[in-house]
């Protein structure tokens, strides 16, 4: 077999083997200035660090040795019946690295790529299934993510990659024993310990990336179902005030960040050396959706004392298990579409102006039972300026790009309309809007990589 | 690199657990479920918003007055007489009546004088027609009306519901009124009888006909309600979609006599309820006669709860609505009644 095909057949195999990963706030809000301001339509066309998101295999496509960094912040005007639901922003660090190079005379490159949240690394949230909550923004989006890659290019048309991603699975356990005195709280003696656990979890993604010619490259992404799972233990047992002992036992699970698995075709061509029109379709496969309901078992052991119990004290009883309401989502197809003009140059710089659009049809059925996981279809327009300023310099050659982004996300106002007039959340209004502003600088230095060539 | 990699997916791992956000307005019917007040929500003993020994205040009603704060009807002892109180709070929570202040008490505002009425008025319930309050009661004749004039209660002559005229499934006299001026004008007369709850209509507040046919609502199955329904308190709201629901809250009774809140509600002004299959209001300790009243994004719900002392004795206790909803600090008793 020749060498190139092995490389590559092994690269394939040890990709789809790895289990590994990605990510979600950069579903919604793209990853890095250049392909957010284009609609996140960067299959085929990302050549930076964003890569690493939006299809690994493009990776081959840097030039140099690029450092990006860069920040966003997406703030949420999320109403229902008119009152604003209070959605946390989205907001944080994004870096990356790309550096190509060379394995056995095969193209290659490796990245490495961060989205570092602001104010906390993650968040797990387990409400009431009849609680109102904007299902696919409430909380799905506040988490870190942390991906790894590489890629070849085993023939001049033709680039493949794959990469891991990490999050975590959460047990925890909490014992409390001794005596309580319930006449006298400060007499209680109480013990407590705590045991966590945090358990890696990973889920691949892999790319391919076809040049059909100079001008046209096609693409394919999958990227992996992945899921967080929070699982909570209490144990209690010992003393109340001498009148009898207690025993409890609680164990809850559920599932947090669910993102389902997905398949990206895209294209990208060059209409003109300066104009560029990019196009994805992504199939998410929403119907695996599993709602982040915790499940609960109680068990609970309070013997009668002898004498039966006092004037005024009832004892606890187990509330009644409440049955969760399977959240039943349909699977969707995204289509986003972008554009990129060079607008000027002269000399090293050059400056570009991009557009985008991308429209995410709700995966979340009519809410008129009593669950409220809220969502509504969501248009997304995006704009964009990038500015590269090419280093004249021979000891230390490369570029310098600025990019801004600014995207608005509308999602369009519905009501929510109740089967029970018994219903204790009743019919509801829901949309809003998003913005989503921020930039990336990216620094490429070094002599152009024989992979880019 | 390796070990930079591992510090910063470790740190990543950290999964932190967050409450909602409480300051976000949720949508709500405002029918629960509820949480009763803290110690910390009130000036007095929690739940407790109307506590006296000899007063022995039952028998809730509550309705919201022009200038925003609750206006708050009740049963009271007062000698040998069972008369009607008034007291009123800007926040919901500090009423006179309740702990906190031992120089003011609410107000008479009616007392037995007609001699169908017996010795013993209960059961208040208050709507506003035309910007004048109206005030329903039961006493040992059936249910009457007085209208407010001035500083004054001036009572019609007979009694606007009572034994005569009962429907089949009927039991004495008609008891525990609530009425509601629903959006077409109307005034519904909800009240008990035996177990159930039964429903009357009418076009100017004094004259009602009962809806013929069943109960509005009868006791039902093996759970928290299957030995009778009563004391009915019925809200009526505009939906998001303009759609009117009807909603009643009732005292609800199991077969061992443990009562709950359980709700009942029906699209439009008319027709029959669908029952809801768990209560929304549920703490064991003899909860009962509820009245709700909404307060801006919460909803108070007042009930009669015995106050379980050296001596049991009936007072007014408050719960809240949306439950996971901490309160302020209570605000100063008011300058007036």
């Amino acid at each position: 077999m020749p060498r190139r095909p092995l490389v590559a057949l092994v690269f394939a195999l040890s990709a789809l083997s790895a289990r590994t990963a990605s990510a979600n706030p950069m579903d919604t809000f793209g990853f890095g200035s250049r392909g957010t301001a284009m609609g996140g339509a960067q299959s085929a066309d990302a050549k930076d660090f964003s890569a690493n998101y939006y299809n690994p295999a493009a990776l081959t496509r840097a030039k140099r040795l690029e450092l990006s960094i860069g920040y966003f912040r997406a703030d949420h005007s999320l109403t229902t019946n008119g009152n604003d639901s209070h959605v946390d922003p989205v907001r944080g660090m994004v870096a990356g690295v790309v550096a190509p190079g060379e394995v056995l005379r095969v193209p290659f490159a490796f990245g490495l790529a961060l989205h570092l949240p602001d104010d906390r690394i993650s968040r797990v949230r387990a409400l009431r299934q009849e609680e109102p909550r904007w299902e696919l923004y409430d909380n799905r989006n506040q988490r870190l993510f942390l991906v790894a890659n590489v890629a070849i290019r085993p023939f001049s048309w033709l680039a493949l990659g794959g990469g891991i991603a990490f999050m975590s699975s959460t047990r925890a356990r909490l014992d409390i024993s001794g005596t309580a005195n319930i006449f006298k709280p400060e007499n209680s003696e109480l013990r407590h310990e705590v045991d966590a656990d945090l358990t890696s979890v990973r889920t691949p993604q892999v790319g391919a990336l076809v040049a059909l010619s100079d001008r046209i490259r096609m693409s394919a992404v999958y990227r992996a179902e992945f899921k967080l799972s929070l699982d909570l233990g209490a144990h209690l047992a010992g003393d109340i005030s001498g009148l009898t002992t207690a025993k409890y036992d609680l164990v809850t699970h559920s599932i947090n960040n669910f993102l389902p698995q997905q398949l990206v075709l895209g294209g990208a061509w060059d209409l003109t050396p300066w104009l560029t029109a990019t196009f994805d379709a992504t199939w998410i496969n929403w119907s695996a959706y599993e709602a982040p309901v915790a499940t609960l078992d109680v068990g609970l052991d309070i013997p009668p004392p002898a004498g039966g119990w006092p004037l005024g004290i009832t004892p606890p009883t187990v509330p009644p298990k409440s049955a969760v309401v399977p959240l039943r989502m349909q699977d969707r197809v995204v289509p986003r579409m972008g554009t990129e003009a060079r607008v000027f140059r002269s000399g090293p710089l050059s400056l570009f102006l991009r557009g985008g659009y991308e429209f995410a049809k709700t995966p979340v059925p009519a809410q008129n039972g009593g669950t409220n996981y809220i969502d509504r279809d969501r248009h997304a327009l995006s704009f964009g300026l990038g500015g590269v300023l090419v280093s004249a310099s021979e000891t230390i050659p490369g570029e310098l790009r600025l990019d801004l982004h600014a995207q608005w996300h509308h999602l369009v106002s519905a009501l929510t309309t109740k089967a029970s007039a018994t219903d204790l959340v009743g019919d509801y209004s829901a949309g809003g809007n998003i913005v989503n502003l921020g930039a990336t600088m990216t620094f490429a230095v070094g002599t152009v990589a024989r992979s880019a060539r | 690199m390796k070990r930079a990699l591992l510090t910063i997916v470790m740190t990543g791992c950290a999964t932190l657990a967050t409450a909602h956000d409480e300051t976000a307005v949720l949508p709500s019917a405002g029918i629960g479920p509820f949480r009763k007040l803290t110690g910390t929500e009130l000036k007095g003993v929690a739940p407790f918003v109307l506590d006296d020994f000899v007063a022995q205040y039952q028998d809730p009603d509550a309705i919201s007055d022009p200038d925003g704060s609750i206006s708050l009807f009740a049963a009271a002892t007062d000698g040998d007489e069972g008369v009607i109180v008034r007291t009123r709070a800007t926040d919901g929570r500090s009423f006179y009546g309740g702990g906190g202040d031992y120089l003011h008490t609410p107000l008479t505002v009616l007392r037995p004088s007609l001699p169908w009425e017996g010795t013993r008025l209960f059961a208040p319930s208050v709507v506003r027609r035309d910007g004048v309050r109206w005030l329903y009661y039961a006493c040992d004749g059936g249910i009457g009306v007085a209208v407010e004039s001035g500083t004054s209660w001036k009572k019609t002559e007979m009694p606007v519901l009572s034994s005569s005229g009962a429907s089949g499934w009927e039991h004495g006299v008609p008891t525990s009124p609530d009425a509601i001026v629903m959006p077409d004008g109307t005034t519904h007369l909800f009240f008990s009888s035996g177990r159930a709850i039964g429903e009357a209509v009418s076009a100017d507040g004094v004259s009602f006909i009962r809806l013929q046919g069943d109960p509005a609502l009868v006791s039902w199955g093996e759970g928290f309600a299957s030995l009778g329904v009563g004391d009915p308190e019925v809200v009526v709201r505009v939906t998001a979609a303009d759609r009117i629901v009807t909603s009643m809250l009732f005292t609800a009774t199991d077969s061992n006599g443990i009562t709950s809140i359980g709700v009942a509600s029906r699209f439009g002004e008319n027709g029959a309820f669908e029952r809801r299959e768990s209560p929304v209001y549920a703490i064991g300790k003899g909860e009962r006669a509820p009245t709700l009243v909404p307060f801006g994004e919460l909803t108070f719900l007042y009930l009669t709860q015995p106050q379980s002392g050296s001596k049991a004795y009936p007072a007014v206790a408050a719960a809240v609505s949306p439950a996971d909803k901490i309160l302020s600090t209570p605000d100063p008793f008011p300058e007036t009644l």
